[in-house]
């Protein structure tokens, strides 16, 4: 193989391969979201005129699905309010990411909607808990969170994996948010139902997710709280990086 | 001049050991001045301070399983049962002054000390410091190095944390399927069936009395071996298979290495106090009924991780005896690791035909065979690594699971052959700069020992006598290895994007 | 000039260097003790590395590589040393001591089984004929408790840390379970039950996906079907998890009915014989 051949090999090598592997990584990467501003179409909280608006398109006019959306039949209030107060609804695409956990809406429009579709179709199912996280037993929460939380939603809260999707973090969740999604179940979290937890049980869970927005870091900078995967990250990139300039700067001769 | 208090302890010392000579000998000793040879120093200042803060850690940790109610100042854990070994931990964490630091100082060093080992062994391996008469050392370094995880690994399954628990009973899986002994081994080793009453005490022998003894033994053997064959040195000025030139042991030597520990222990420190590692008490205790998502062990031994998460479900029945699929990711493979690194010298001496005497090191790039097989297993164990973390990665990229799986087990096949064939045309394309010229190895110099009939085995890539280029290779090995690695890595690239589908709502 | 350098940063080490004694006398904070630790040390070795390079000599120096092979007249003498015990006339003897050590390190060995209790049955776990699923406060679960999509964590009472017997107790949609032969009736009310402990490397399978029906082990991600025997879909585990059979009382309370289908957990060599 000539000189010449021999360059263009290693061009090949080091530019295009590189730029063809982390393009098509890329393009897994892609996934189009495209949250249409709402509040520009809002007209006031008008529970039934935010329903036709933001909803109807695919859950129905009568809340009793399409082939877009599910039917809200009986699904509860609080179904709706944690849909709704988590930003997850409305939503425009089918393949957006993990959502915000800000509602999209105003405080009084998802109320007008949570007492509106509750009326029209959802009603029968759970209705808004009420949870009082300072009441919680931290501690009694620590031991559930870690029991059946932990797996899916990582033992700080800090999200997880499923077969097919991520989970989302919990950090930023309200306590209502969090006991709305025991009872609900919604998406594919299971139902963690009131009658194996009860409400002193859901006020621990929620004390303990509210005293994990501000966790006891006293090593020093967190580093994500990924754990070892950013411990050995650090321990290759900062700290054997300093000792090679280190040992190359020893090396030399005076 | 030397003093007048110098002058008379030495003849103290000297009319009592006859320690003259010695002494003379020893501040004499040359060592070569390259920075990549302080390496190895890198990881024997970190098992120093590991030796030192983990006896000041073993004063407060308490080995024992005994359950426990916490009843201590951090309220997440307030009244949980949890053993004596976490509760103590968590004690030294957070009310013992200092003992933050010094527990993090602890385990910053300890991953930092085979980061060490790596680099050291890399750089010995591409620079072919192995040769004879360095087998031998070789042999002791991975040693050291598998005593290194394995303390590793001790060291933080110990405090009975949830993270560390849950390494531990895939670790009691692991050594279940080993065949024929498995349960055997497997209560023996834990002191019964999972989670014994013996386990912390066990580990704890182990990780605190057994290895550091044989590290302390082995680096003694090694550092013995290099004092007396004498390190190894690039080609250069003034420098042959016959002369090392360097600097003498004391004053230069002495300085820069006290430096370097104490740069070592400089950077641990910092990382000690600034950096959190191993928060146990946000994880929780161990309990047989928990387990979290991210649950990954420290980075060296992510590669076996990897390789449990990359391996297809294939279990084996043979005449109603059952081989688990766990044992060949995490048995066999981390065995055959072991022993091909091993056996390495020895095999590259009987594939190159050399027998020949080596104190020249070769530059990485004069030997692309080697160094690209070098490259391609660190490739290997690289994507492993990365394979430990698929579910992060599936995180952070937002991509599912089988997706990213089958990709990596694409790119566990295809990247190192590619890595490897790219790694050797780069070789092959520097081999035109010249090297130093290097007088050819000697078998032993002016002895009664009759001279070797040639010099210079045949498939040995040596150089040209009169320009100092190295001689040209074979290059079609690189090529099919090029060939397959590009079309492994794209094609399963590709096939996982066409199978990673949309995510549900 | 350099040796005002040199004195400055070992001044400067000395001065940062107190600092880890004064906060650990004052406040023991973590950071700042470890800063001053840190810089301390780096700003001394700094100190060192400028006297190596400036101040001492650097040389080059040079000395001679070690011959390692020694005269055949030096291999003659240390052999006939070696000789001298006349070993290689003592072939008897020296296997009648070979046997001495072959028997007593034989015996020597089998100490080594005292470290661990005799093997035992893994086949069977403490779960038998009626007894009540209880959560982990002991706890028993009723009928009732579970609406469709709901889990719960359950274990027979007061073996709450004995690691065969966690098992996860989901209420299914009607109709989508498809239960194996021979397990008809070991799913009333759509309530299935299967062990927790992955049948790849043992950690709990804590994982429910109520859209899909799958249980996924976070570990190694393995993923089993809750609705075709938890057996294995995606991921590294071959094996299926062991299933529970349950009965219900007439009062709802819910209860065993015998023990796991299998040895729950990871398999190993004598698998298929605890398996008849």
């Amino acid at each position: 193989m000539g000189r010449v051949e021999g360059v263009a090999l290693k061009r090949l090598a080091l530019v295009w391969l590189p730029l063809i592997v982390a393009a098509s990584m890329g393009g897994m990467l892609i996934s189009p979201s495209g949250r249409a501003d709402l509040a520009a179409t809002r007209s006031g909280p008008s529970g039934a005129v935010l329903y036709q608006e933001d909803c109807a398109a695919c859950h129905g006019a009568d809340g009793r699905g399409t082939s877009r959306g599910p039917s809200l039949a009986g699904v509860g209030e609080a179904a709706v309010d944690f849909e709704l107060t988590t930003g997850r609804m409305p939503k425009r695409d089918v393949a957006t990411k993990q959502p915000p956990y800000g509602g999209i809406l105003s405080a009084a429009e998802i109320a007008a909607l949570d007492r509106y579709v509750t009326a029209m179709v959802a009603y029968g199912g759970p209705a808004i808990p009420t949870v009082d996280p300072s009441a919680g037993d931290l501690s009694k929460g620590a031991e559930l969170f870690d029991e059946y939380c932990a797996a899916c939603h990582g033992w700080g809260g800090g999200g997880g994996i499923l077969y097919d999707r991520a989970v989302p973090k919990v950090t930023e969740a309200t306590p209502t948010q969090v006991a709305e999604a025991m009872q609900v179940g919604p998406a594919q979290m299971p139902v963690f139902s009131p009658q194996v937890f009860s409400p002193s049980e859901v006020d621990a869970i929620a004390a303990y997710i509210r005293s994990v927005q501000h966790p006891v870091d006293r090593g020093g900078d967190p580093i994500s709280h990924l754990g070892p995967v950013a411990e050995g990250a650090v321990v290759w990139l900062i700290g054997m990086v300093l000792l090679l300039f280190a040992i190359r700067w020893i090396g030399e001769r005076g | 001049m030397t003093g007048r208090r110098i002058s008379r302890a030495n003849a103290a010392l000297d009319e009592r050991l006859g320690s003259q000579k010695f002494l003379k000998k020893a501040l004499d000793h040359i060592f070569p001045d390259n920075w990549s040879f302080m390496l190895g120093e890198i990881a024997a200042y970190c098992f120093l301070i590991l030796v030192i803060t983990g006896v000041w850690l073993a004063f407060f940790f308490d080995p024992s399983d005994s359950m426990v109610v916490y009843h201590g100042p951090y309220a997440p854990l307030h009244e949980q049962t949890m053993n004596l070994a976490y509760q103590s931990t968590v004690n030294l964490s957070l009310e013992v002054r200092a003992g933050l630091l010094i527990r993090q100082i602890h385990h910053w060093t300890a991953d930092l000390f085979v980061t060490a080992i790596v680099c050291h062994l890399a750089r010995i391996f591409f620079t072919g410091a192995f040769r004879k008469p360095r087998e031998l050392n070789w042999v002791v370094g991975v040693t050291l190095l598998l005593l290194a995880i394995f303390n590793g690994f001790t060291g933080y399954s110990l405090p009975g944390d949830l993270m560390s628990g849950l390494g531990l009973r895939i670790a009691y899986s692991i050594a279940l399927s080993i065949p024929w002994a498995g349960n055997w081994l497997a209560y023996l080793f834990f002191g019964g069936q999972f989670p014994s009453s013996e386990l912390t005490h066990r580990i704890f022998i182990l990780h605190v009395f057994v290895a550091p003894l044989l590290i302390f033994g082995l680096l003694g053997i090694h550092l013995a071996l290099i004092w007396r064959q004498k390190h190894t040195q690039f080609p250069g000025e003034g420098r042959s298979e016959r002369k090392l030139v360097g600097s003498h042991l004391y004053p230069t030597y002495a300085f820069r290495s006290i430096a370097l520990l104490l740069i070592v222990a400089g950077v641990v420190s910092l990382l000690g106090g600034l950096v959190q590692i191993n928060p146990i008490w946000e994880y929780g205790p161990y309990h047989p009924y928990l387990a979290s998502s991210f649950a990954q062990p420290d980075w060296y031994t992510g590669w076996l991780e990897g390789s449990l998460r990359l391996m297809p479900p294939w279990r084996l029945h043979l005449f109603g005896w059952t081989v688990s699929e766990v044992f060949w990711p995490a048995v066999v493979l981390p065995l055959g690791t072991f022993l091909l690194l091993w056996i390495y010298p020895f095999v590259e001496r009987w594939w190159t035909g050399d027998h020949l005497y080596h104190n020249l090191l070769d530059r990485p790039r004069d030997r692309p065979g080697r160094t690209a097989l070098g490259v391609a297993g660190l490739t290997f164990y690289f994507v492993l690594t990365v394979a430990g973390a698929q579910d992060v990665l599936g995180f952070y990229l937002d991509i599912q699971q089988p997706p990213v799986t089958f990709a990596l087990r694409g790119l566990l096949i295809g990247l190192p052959l590619l890595a490897g064939a790219v790694t050797w045309k780069i070789c092959r394309d520097l081999a035109g700069t010249p090297g130093v010229k290097v007088s050819p190895p000697v078998e032993s110099a002016d002895k009664v020992m009759p001279p070797p009939t040639r010099y210079l085995p045949d498939r040995v890539a040596w150089q040209d006598p009169e320009t100092g280029i190295p001689a040209a290779g074979s290059s079609a090995w690189a090529r099919k290895a090029a060939t397959v690695g590009t079309a492994v890595t794209l094609g399963a690239l590709a096939a996982s994007w066409a199978r990673r589908g949309r995510r549900a709502g | 000039m350099k040796r005002t350098a040199i004195f400055l940063c070992f001044a400067g080490s000395a001065v940062v260097g107190s600092g880890l004694a004064v906060t650990y006398w004052v406040n023991g904070d973590t950071a700042i003790e470890g800063a001053c630790l840190g810089a301390s040390l780096l700003l001394a070795a700094v100190g060192l590395v400028l006297w190596s390079h400036h101040l001492l000599p650097n040389g080059p120096y040079s000395e001679e590589y070690p011959d390692f092979r020694s005269t055949p007249v030096q291999e003659a003498e240390l052999l006939a040393t070696v000789d001298r015990g006349e070993l290689g006339r003592r072939r008897l003897l020296l296997v009648s001591l070979g046997a001495v050590g072959l028997s007593v390190g034989a015996g020597a060995l089998s100490t080594l089984r005292s470290l661990g209790p005799p093997p035992r049955t893994l086949a069977s776990t403490v779960w038998k004929y009626k007894l009540p699923l209880v959560d982990s406060d002991g706890r028993p679960i009723k009928v009732g408790d579970l609406p469709v999509g709901a889990v719960a964590s359950v274990f027979p009472p007061g073996h709450l840390e004995d690691p065969s017997v966690p098992a996860v107790l989901i209420r299914l949609p009607p109709g989508t379970n498809h239960p194996l032969p021979g397990r008809e009736t070991w799913a009333p009310n759509d309530l299935i039950c299967y062990s927790k402990v992955c049948s790849h490397a043992g950690c709990p399978v804590n994982l429910y996906d109520h859209q899909t029906l799958a249980l996924q082990c976070p570990c190694h991600q393995s993923t089993f079907a809750a609705t075709d025997g938890a057996k294995p879909i995606f991921g590294p585990a071959a094996g299926s998890l062991a299933q529970l059979p349950l009965s219900i009382d007439l009062d709802g309370t819910l209860r065993s009915a015998g023990d796991f289908s299998q040895p729950p957990g990871p398999v190993f060599w004598h698998y298929d014989s605890h398996n008849a």
